[in-house]
């Protein structure tokens, strides 16, 4: 019996595997870049010393690891697989019964689903498990002296390790006695209350945030910049979840358990409930939304451009965010300009994102100003990513604000944040290349990113509010490298809000010197555009004769769906991957 | 008896390694690099130890000598922790004298001394509590912050407010009546916004927001006889510099200086410190309550003319029992003249000295790195530039200890964006010392911290607050309107 046991719960580790591996891991390796676990004894202690600080550090220290997918579907399916097998044990106390096993599986989906939440930190399921072992201990615990001194331990030592998690701890060892029947009800209840009574305490006299803020909607959690008050959500709802699987476990127990026909009955019947269960527990749209996003921000941070083109089917639908990744990839490998309206594009918020105050917004711009060369920007929203980063800081953005440390000649600053870096196991090693440019500095020349940027000291200074976007791109052709991404998209930023009269300056002021390489591809295609009203135009900038060609066929074409009023879908198959469809044919939001 | 003599000897030899024997070293040159740089410093007779490392880890020792009194601290990897009880006795031995620190470093199997530094210990107690507000130093948004409240006799740290407890809010300018911690006040901003004041262990929420004021109460200073509180109001805005080292830019559209009437709840101004031409911000009160400082600076058009904004220190007459204000105002610094824009004016508690902060331009003086103090002596009427006290990078809010010989202030000479609040002694006549960083256990924390110090005020006594109380308050207390 115990290997069918065993192999059934292989069977749901290897499901919850599978079901990682398939989601992706992207959401929780960004779950590392947004803590700042510094594993020395001075901060271990400050943590540990706070009641759930236990719970805080396992967390912290098992997600540094996170960067490595492996050890993400590890520790994920575990966990969620111990949790599971400890209720499968406490349900066995009520009475031994195969559907507990199924019962059991209830609470492993509900983690399941809060698991791929970007709200939730994995201390909450430490917490669960802490919770869970505790109840164990307490109902199978036999002998007497044992028994009474762990009776009187293991709130104290719960409420050190998880906090006010101890007061869901009181409720469980109520309803556990109260179905087990193996307990005097008054061992419970004290034990229960007590637990009860040093949460409150806590949420009296305490600093934490209180267990009641986790009766609040799941809307205001992931409100809050704190995970605290959504960890008590979850555990709030699994101990309800527990305690409905007693109270079920104590009602089938009454069942007679030899019949076939009840044996089936229970079996089909529970099997049909956790199925349904199981279809609320699936991610949801915005779940695989933004973990679509997590992923095109880890291949960004190891400027892995090539899989995130991959990724973006051509003339597939696509969401600013999606398209910010994409143009910024397409930028990164000098293609903006040549194949920009082979996708989607959506307007000139497809190159930058407005700010939605977010800490993955902020990673977002700051990487896209920072390839630009918008060095105060880039620093500014790595300040607001460093700030909004939910667990004490981010180790990415710290990486960024070191890069534009060096580049402002700050090398306290960049010292400091190297400092830091230093102390966490998994960034050591670049901190320490990166330490090599404070001590020597004329290095920095020698590094293909840094020395390609710099602080335009060249121009006046302004505030940002005084200066327009396009002014600011401007400004890098003064900059004594040549900025090539910097160019397409200042030039593609109008081609996308389609003021033509000033691409028309811009073209007339930068692309004349562009011959070699050629102008891009859509830029020659403006021009074409442009030519209509000022021929002059190809008097100055170089257009390729089959371009021009292609041209002449569009106007003919788009003359005969205008003349006919049907054939669009013909012409966006024949022409929707130049900018003449995109100018002449799709309508911008507002 | 020979095995006697061993013992004896044994003994003796165990007895003097214990006591810190300290090692045969060869003289080093060159001054010890230790950080904090606590050399030549002066520090009150009760401040925590002046734990430091060596800027790199090794075996030391640091032996301190002072009047009657000594101590041998080993370091632990570079890393000095020194003991508070026999800190203490050192100290109060050393009261008003010089405590003598030498360092001894091995390395590569010898020992070297370095000379010895000196620490001036200064009979003037400060006052044994330090309240600020940590916040990382972001731009337009926060997460974490809180006001604190910093035991300087020792490393105690408690929470005066977290805003993990009101759902991340924002809280500043807390604010202190004559440093006095039973009677303060703080704000609260976007949710529970309101203004707080804490008396003799009553709180009570403000509504500080009226239809003929420009914003909700701004910079407070408390009248010392508490029944005032001087606030300024302001429309401000922020921005980000294109290419300055300064990085960003905050600045008032508009401001004025009101003065709230704590019993009545009431507002009052005066034309003096409430014009459109004008910008009126930064009030505080002289320690008689009798005068009322404050900047101003012509209104301009903004943020096109941010570079040319510079304000005068100003004060103004107030006469307390009749809740009225003087008709001339005097003007202590001329911008224009002096080319540059004071702000922060504090008066110490004596009513001798009054100290500023000088920059540039604007009144935002902690993102400008030529931001300076200023002390000027107002029974001589001399300004001193405090060169001993300023350096390359900020130096700015400060504020006064309850017997004027010491003062705290803003700096960010250590790394040029985290603001750490630094220790300042001044004598009657008004000679400074050299400025020492706020102590912590850990040699490590201003290191590994990503949180600048803000607001730091130095108060006689813990605030006693009922944290639990006032977060109730906070959500669910009823405003009281301000008229």
């Amino acid at each position: 019996m115990k290997w069918k046991i065993v192999g059934f719960w292989l069977l749901v580790l290897v499901g919850l595997w599978a079901f990682f591996g398939t989601f992706g891991t992207a959401t929780f390796q960004r779950q590392e870049e947004v803590q700042l676990f510094i594993p020395e004894w001075a901060v271990l202690r400050d943590m540990l010393s706070v009641p759930g600080g236990f719970c805080t550090v396992a967390g912290e220290a098992l997600v540094q690891y996170y960067t490595s997918s492996w050890f993400v579907l590890w520790v994920n399916s575990v966990c969620l697989c111990g949790v599971g097998f400890l209720c499968y044990l406490l349900l066995q106390e009520v009475a031994p019964r195969g559907y507990h096993l199924l019962l059991a599986l209830f609470p492993v989906l509900g983690l399941l689903k809060v698991h791929i939440s970007p709200f939730y930190v994995l201390d909450g399921t430490l917490g669960i498990f802490l919770l869970l072992l505790f109840s164990y201990g307490f109902i199978r615990i036999r002998r007497t002296g044992v028994r009474l001194f762990y009776r009187v331990t293991s709130v104290v030592l719960l409420y050190g390790l998880a906090g006010q998690l101890v007061a869901l701890y009181g409720c469980v060892v109520l309803a556990m006695c109260w179905v087990c029947r193996k307990e005097k009800r008054y061992v419970s209840v004290v034990v229960g209350l007590s637990g009860i009574l040093l949460a409150c305490a806590d949420m009296r006299w305490g600093d934490g945030v209180p267990l009641t803020d986790g009766i609040y909607s799941e809307r205001y959690q992931e409100a809050q910049l704190q995970p605290d008050s959504y960890l008590y959500y979850v555990w709030i709802r699994f101990t309800a979840l527990l305690l409905v699987l007693f109270v079920t476990a104590f009602v089938l127990k009454a069942l007679p358990w030899g019949k076939r026909l009840v044996r089936g009955g229970v079996v089909g019947g529970l099997s049909a409930v956790l199925f349904v269960f199981s279809s609320f527990c699936l991610p949801r749209a915005y779940e695989v939304r933004n973990n679509r996003m997590n992923e095109l921000s880890v291949w960004a941070q190891r400027n892995d451009w090539d899989t995130i083109i991959r990724e973006h089917p051509e003339k597939g639908v696509t969401d600013y965010a999606d398209l910010n990744y994409l143009n910024m990839a397409l930028a990164q490998k000098g293609i903006l300009g040549d194949r920009l309206f082979h996708y989607d594009q959506k307007g000139p918020q497809g190159l930058l994102i407005p700010w939605d105050r977010t800490y993955y917004m902020s990673c977002l711009l700051s990487d896209i100003h920072y390839r630009i060369g918008d060095i105060s920007l880039a620093e500014g929203y790595a300040m607001e990513g460093l700030t909004l980063a939910k667990r004490g800081g981010s180790p990415r953005m710290l990486q960024r604000l070191v890069q534009i440390s060096l580049i402002r000649k700050d090398w306290a600053l960049a010292d400091k944040y190297l400092g830091i870096l230093r102390r966490l196991p998994g960034y050591r090693h670049w901190a320490e290349t990166y330490a090599g440019y404070v001590r020597h500095p004329e290095k920095i020349g020698q590094d293909e990113e840094l020395s390609a940027k710099t602080i335009p000291a060249f121009q006046p200074d302004n505030l940002l509010c005084l200066i327009d976007i396009d002014s600011l791109w401007a400004g890098h052709l003064s900059e004594p490298a040549e900025n090539r991404v910097a160019w397409e998209y200042w030039g593609c930023s109008y081609l996308l809000a389609k003021e033509m009269e000033k691409f028309k300056a811009f073209l007339l002021r930068t692309g004349i010197s562009s011959k070699e390489p050629a102008l891009p591809v859509h830029f020659q295609e403006a021009a074409l555009v442009l030519a209509v009203e000022d021929l002059s135009v190809l008097g100055k900038v170089s257009v390729r004769p089959e371009i021009v060609k292609r041209y002449k066929q569009f106007q003919a074409d788009i003359l005969k769906v205008k003349n006919s009023g049907d054939g669009l879908p013909e012409l966006y198959r024949q022409y929707g991957d130049t900018f003449w469809f995109y100018y002449y044919c799709k309508k911008l939001n507002g | 008896m020979n095995y006697r003599y061993f013992i004896l000897g044994l003994g003796m030899f165990l007895l003097l390694s214990c006591n810190g024997a300290l090692p045969a070293a060869e003289k080093a040159e060159g001054e010890v690099e230790i950080v904090p740089d606590y050399r030549e410093v002066t520090i009150p007779c009760n401040i925590a130890p002046l734990n430091f490392k060596l800027k790199e880890p090794c075996e030391a020792i640091a032996f301190f000598t002072g009047k009657e009194s000594h101590m041998r601290v080993d370091a632990d990897n570079g890393s000095f922790r020194i003991p508070a009880k026999a800190w203490r006795r050192l100290l109060e031995a050393s009261a008003g004298s010089t405590v003598s620190v030498g360092i001894y470093i091995r390395k590569e199997g010898r020992w070297f001394r370095y000379p010895a530094f000196s620490i001036q210990v200064a009979k003037d107690q400060i006052d044994p509590y330090l309240v600020y507000r940590r916040i990382a130093p972001g731009y337009r948004m926060w997460n974490r912050m809180g006001i604190y409240q910093r035991c300087l006799e020792d490393f105690t740290e408690e929470t005066f407010l977290d805003n993990k407890l009101t759902n991340n809010n924002c809280m500043n300018c807390h604010s202190f009546c004559m440093q006095n911690p039973d009677r303060m006040l703080f704000h609260q901003r976007a949710l529970h916004a309101g203004t707080y004041i804490l008396a003799d262990g009553h709180i009570e929420k403000l509504d500080t927001k009226t239809g003929r004021t420009i914003s909700a109460l701004v910079y407070p200073a408390w009248h010392p006889s508490g029944r005032y509180v001087a606030f300024s109001t302001n429309d401000t805005k922020q921005d980000f510099h294109l290419s300055d080292a300064n990085r960003v830019e905050v600045f008032d559209n508009r401001s004025d200086v009101v003065v709230y009437d704590v019993e009545r709840h009431e507002i009052i101004t005066a034309p003096h410190l409430s014009s459109e031409e004008h910008l009126e911000t930064f009030p505080a009160f002289s320690p008689d309550g009798r005068r009322l400082y404050f900047c101003s600076a012509p209104a301009k058009q903004m943020p096109e003319s941010y570079r040319e904004i510079r304000y005068n220190l100003q004060s103004i007459a107030f006469d307390p029992e009749k809740r009225s204000f003087g008709q001339a105002v005097d003007t202590l610094y001329h911008a224009e003249e002096e080319g540059r824009s004071a702000k922060f004016p504090r008066v110490s508690p004596d009513g001798r000295f009054l100290m500023y902060t000088v920059s540039d331009y604007g009144n935002f003086s902690i993102w400008h790195k030529d931001a300076d103090l200023r002390l000027w002596d107002m029974l001589t009427r001399k300004t001193d530039s405090l060169q001993q006290v300023n350096s390359r990078d900020v130096e700015s809010y400060h504020s006064w200890s309850s017997n004027s010989r010491w003062f705290v202030f803003s700096s960010r000479r250590d790394d040029g964006l985290y603001t750490r609040p630094y220790i300042c002694y001044l004598d009657a006549n008004g000679v400074s010392g050299k400025p020492f960083l706020l102590p912590q256990e850990d040699t490590d924390y201003y290191e590994r911290s990503l949180f600048s110090f803000n607001i730091p005020e130095l108060v006689k006594g813990k605030i006693k607050v009922d944290t639990y109380e006032l977060v109730e308050v906070s959500k669910y207390g009823e405003a009281v309107q301000v008229k």
